[in-house]
């Protein structure tokens, strides 16, 4: 039998699933070879010490000391909504905003000059946009031009990822509890 | 060590379900030896143990809604204690490697013998040579080891608690047994005969 097969044997006899004719054929197999019964001896000398060494508990006040540090589901629920409700109101805003002058000036939407002068900003932002994205893209193919060439795109992703961090941070601070000291 | 649960559990979880405190911390009492004693097997060090086992329960506390109760509380509560035990002796890697430092051959970093509670752990012999062992494995086996023999989980619970199969769950624990008793040997914690066997 080979070595490799007695140290799956060796395996099951230490979990208690080895069959009768295994256990025979293991034991024979470690009264020829002294690699294979030296290990063994070693591999069971280990079992045992782990099987004798006791669960270690941790210090006094324990409990106490973890309880203390969950978070105030309440305050957490309470922070979450003001968090989202600043969110909703800074999307709703504009949109109010707009409700606003389309009735303050709904009635030059009539007008032939008006639409004219809508349609030509629309043109140019139209434009405008694909030439950004025409810069971002070349800049993306041509490999890192896009810095050298639109460094106020960059700066402004990058602000609006430092924006987004701080405020991420800044929610994360209130509602992390305090760790105690163990005593 | 077997954690079939208590008589109150499902009282206590229920009610901490609907954030009572003082229930979520009689789970605490009744699991504190359990997770504290796996984080301090897979890290070596009373102080983090302390603070992964609280991390846990912590963990465990604002994701009470997420837990499936036809799985054992114990077994869901040690694998959020292992996987954070992971995640910490991940980073304990990384920063040794940013240090650009050679890996030292017991990766836990011991405090101080008389320092606080590690003064009270660490008193027995048997515990520091245990914890020294358990420290040369990779931190896969070592979870598996510890949850062998200190919780004596069955394959399946382990392979549950880790969620990896049955099958490498054998595998790992049988390198982690045979690597234990090579380093067992070279640091003379286990001996063995020298009698030629017979032919």
């Amino acid at each position: 039998m080979e070595h490799e097969e007695i140290f799956i044997l060796m395996m099951e006899a230490l979990d208690d699933e080895i069959e009768e004719s295994g256990q025979l054929e293991m034991e024979t197999h470690l009264r020829s070879c002294l690699s294979c019964s030296q290990e063994w001896e070693a591999i069971q000398g280990i079992h045992q010490l782990f099987l004798d060494t006791p669960t270690l508990s941790p210090a006094a006040g324990f409990a106490e000391r973890t309880l203390s540090l969950l978070p105030n589901q309440a305050y957490r629920l309470w922070m979450g909504s003001v968090v989202y409700g600043l969110l909703f109101v800074s999307g709703l805003l504009p949109v109010l905003v707009i409700i606003w002058l389309t009735t303050q000036f709904g009635p030059a939407l009539d007008q032939p000059a008006f639409v004219d002068g809508v349609l030509r900003a629309g043109g140019q932002v139209a434009q405008l946009s694909n030439t950004v994205l025409d810069a971002f893209r070349q800049g993306l193919v041509s490999g890192g031009d896009l810095i050298g060439q639109q460094p106020a795109i960059i700066g402004l992703l990058l602000v609006m990822v430092g924006a987004i961090l701080l405020w991420g941070g800044v929610y994360s601070q209130l509602t992390r509890p305090r760790r105690l000291n163990s005593v | 060590m077997k954690y079939q649960g208590f008589k109150d559990e499902s009282v206590w979880l229920e009610e901490a379900r609907h954030g009572d405190r003082e229930a979520f911390g009689k789970l605490i009492e009744a699991y504190q030896t359990p997770v504290f004693n796996l984080a301090y097997r897979m890290l070596g060090n009373a102080d983090e143990a302390e603070q992964a086992a609280q991390e846990a329960f912590i963990r465990a506390w604002t994701r009470l809604e997420g837990y499936d109760p036809s799985h054992k509380f114990s077994t869901w509560l040690l694998s959020i204690t292992s996987n954070y035990c992971i995640d910490q002796i991940r980073k304990r890697r990384a920063i040794l490697l940013s240090l650009d430092e050679p890996l030292p051959i017991h990766p836990a970093l011991m405090s101080e013998k008389d320092s606080g509670p590690e003064a009270k752990v660490a008193e027995s012999e048997l515990q520091i040579v245990v914890q020294n062992l358990l420290e040369t494995l990779p931190a896969e086996y070592r979870q598996t080891v510890v949850l062998r023999y200190w919780y004596d989980m069955s394959y399946e619970e382990i392979a549950e608690t880790m969620e990896t199969t049955v099958s490498a769950i054998k595998s790992r624990l049988f390198r982690a047994r045979r690597q234990l008793a090579q380093t067992g040997l070279q640091m003379g914690i286990v001996t063995t005969s020298e009698v030629e066997p017979v032919a």
